[in-house]
């Protein structure tokens, strides 16, 4: 059971243009800043992963051994990857500000690409904001 | 640690007044699996035929497992596994009997494996091979290739005629077998998709030389494409280095580059006074480029 449920992890699109590799780290950074991903849950090992989402496993241990520098999942003994304990300690504002760039880029060339102002952008954002923070 | 598996050494072949291969050198390390991709036409069947020692090179080496192509011992052969695109001959014999007969040449042959394969993907023993539709012949073909744990194993085009399921199934099955670190395959089709999963590597031929090789991630990192939307009119050239391609619009550019850093592609803003998009390419794309 909660194996099925770690194997149904990523969302792995192979055309997107976005190596799969890089995939896979964004949305375990993702899973493991949202709290989704606990510290010490286990990740998929590379073999069960690459056979359920038909990928080469070299794809996944790419990912997983920069995941591992960067601290967010560390080995456990028996060669599976677990979330890293340390990395609920390092969950400071600026690390999760750093999750949210790529998105805020995307957002800005988008203004940019539509001719919107800053001031029209903002507004909009904040309103978003507004709704989120309502409970 | 990484030995090759199988080595082309400036690879000449052509046929009557058509050069095919022309120097074209490949290796294929243990344990990669490499998409190979390449125009109808531009030699990827002749590439494999040479490397397994069915056509003979008109110049140039060929050597699997340390051995000369052309003259392969019974004991490399007995490590080689090979779809081709048609499956030649014995459309009379059924199924069952198909692969008991070929299984008869091999010492590793995995009866079970085939059988249980067999059932997996619907084929009955009994089926007479002529009657077989094109998709069932390949995934026959494909079991014939797969169950003697072939060191190199080789697929020319092997789910043209298969249907999505089976196709996924037999990238489970590819995956799988890439597991085991001392197998190599070559993967050749045109489904980028295909490859952009299971492939290690990937390998584009052009005009009968390899035109690209690498990690699908790291080509994806260096060859870029960027989208570049003025004020005013551009004139070409665009002012970046290394391009592949650009087309140039009025106030608008596509331009693609290969091995420009991204602080250096975003600084055309300033120079053009231009927005300036980086998109990352897929497999698809990455080919086109390279065949335009």
């Amino acid at each position: 059971m909660a194996d099925d449920l770690r194997t149904l992890l990523f969302e792995i699109k192979p055309s997107s243009g976005i190596p799969i590799y890089r995939q896979i780290i964004e949305q375990v950074r993702r899973l493991v800043a949202s709290g989704a991903l606990r510290a010490g849950e286990e990740l998929p090992s590379i073999r069960q992963a690459a056979s359920h989402y038909e990928i080469n496993p070299m794809t996944i241990s790419k990912a997983y051994s920069l995941l591992e520098k960067e601290g967010v999942v560390e080995h456990v003994r028996g060669g599976g990857m677990r979330v890293a304990s340390l990395h609920s300690a390092a969950r400071t504002p600026r690390k999760r500000m750093d999750l949210l760039r790529p998105a805020l880029r995307e957002v800005s060339t988008q203004a940019n690409q539509l001719g919107l102002s800053r001031t029209e952008v903002l507004e909009a954002l904040s309103a978003y904001l507004e709704e989120n923070d309502e409970p | 640690m990484s030995h090759n598996i199988a080595e082309l050494t400036n690879i000449r072949k052509r046929f009557n007044v058509r050069s095919v291969l022309m120097g074209l050198n490949l290796n294929v390390p243990a344990g990669t699996v490499l998409g190979l991709m390449g125009r109808n036409g531009a030699g990827k069947s002749t590439l494999i035929k040479c490397m397994l020692g069915l056509l003979k090179p008109d110049a140039g080496k060929a050597t699997v497992f340390g051995e000369d192509a052309w003259n392969l011992s019974m004991a490399a052969k007995q490590r080689i596994g090979f779809v081709p695109q048609t499956m030649p001959g014995f459309r009379w014999m059924k199924a069952g009997t198909f692969l008991d007969y070929i299984g008869s040449y091999y010492q590793r042959w995995n009866r079970e494996k085939a059988f249980t394969m067999m059932k997996e993907w619907g084929i009955s023993a009994g089926m007479r091979i002529s009657r077989m539709s094109e998709g069932e012949i390949q995934k026959l073909s494909i079991i014939r290739a797969l169950v003697h744990e072939p060191g190199l194993l080789v697929f020319d085009e092997p789910v043209a005629s298969l249907d999505p399921l089976a196709r996924r199934d037999f990238l489970r099955q590819i995956v799988e077998l890439g597991m085991d670190e001392t197998r190599s395959m070559i993967f050749c089709s045109h489904i980028a998709s295909d490859l952009e999963r299971v492939a290690s590597e990937i390998v584009i031929i052009k005009d009968g030389v390899v035109a690209l090789r690498g990690e699908l991630s790291t080509l994806q990192e260096r060859i870029r494409r960027i989208r570049i939307q003025s004020n005013r009119i551009l004139c070409p050239p665009i002012p970046v280095r290394n391009i592949i391609h650009s087309v140039v619009e009025g106030s608008t550019a596509e331009v693609t580059v290969e091995d420009v850093p991204d602080e250096e592609i975003m600084s055309l803003g300033e120079k053009l006074s231009a927005r300036v998009t980086i998109e990352s390419l897929n497999l698809e794309d990455i080919f086109m480029e390279v065949n335009r």
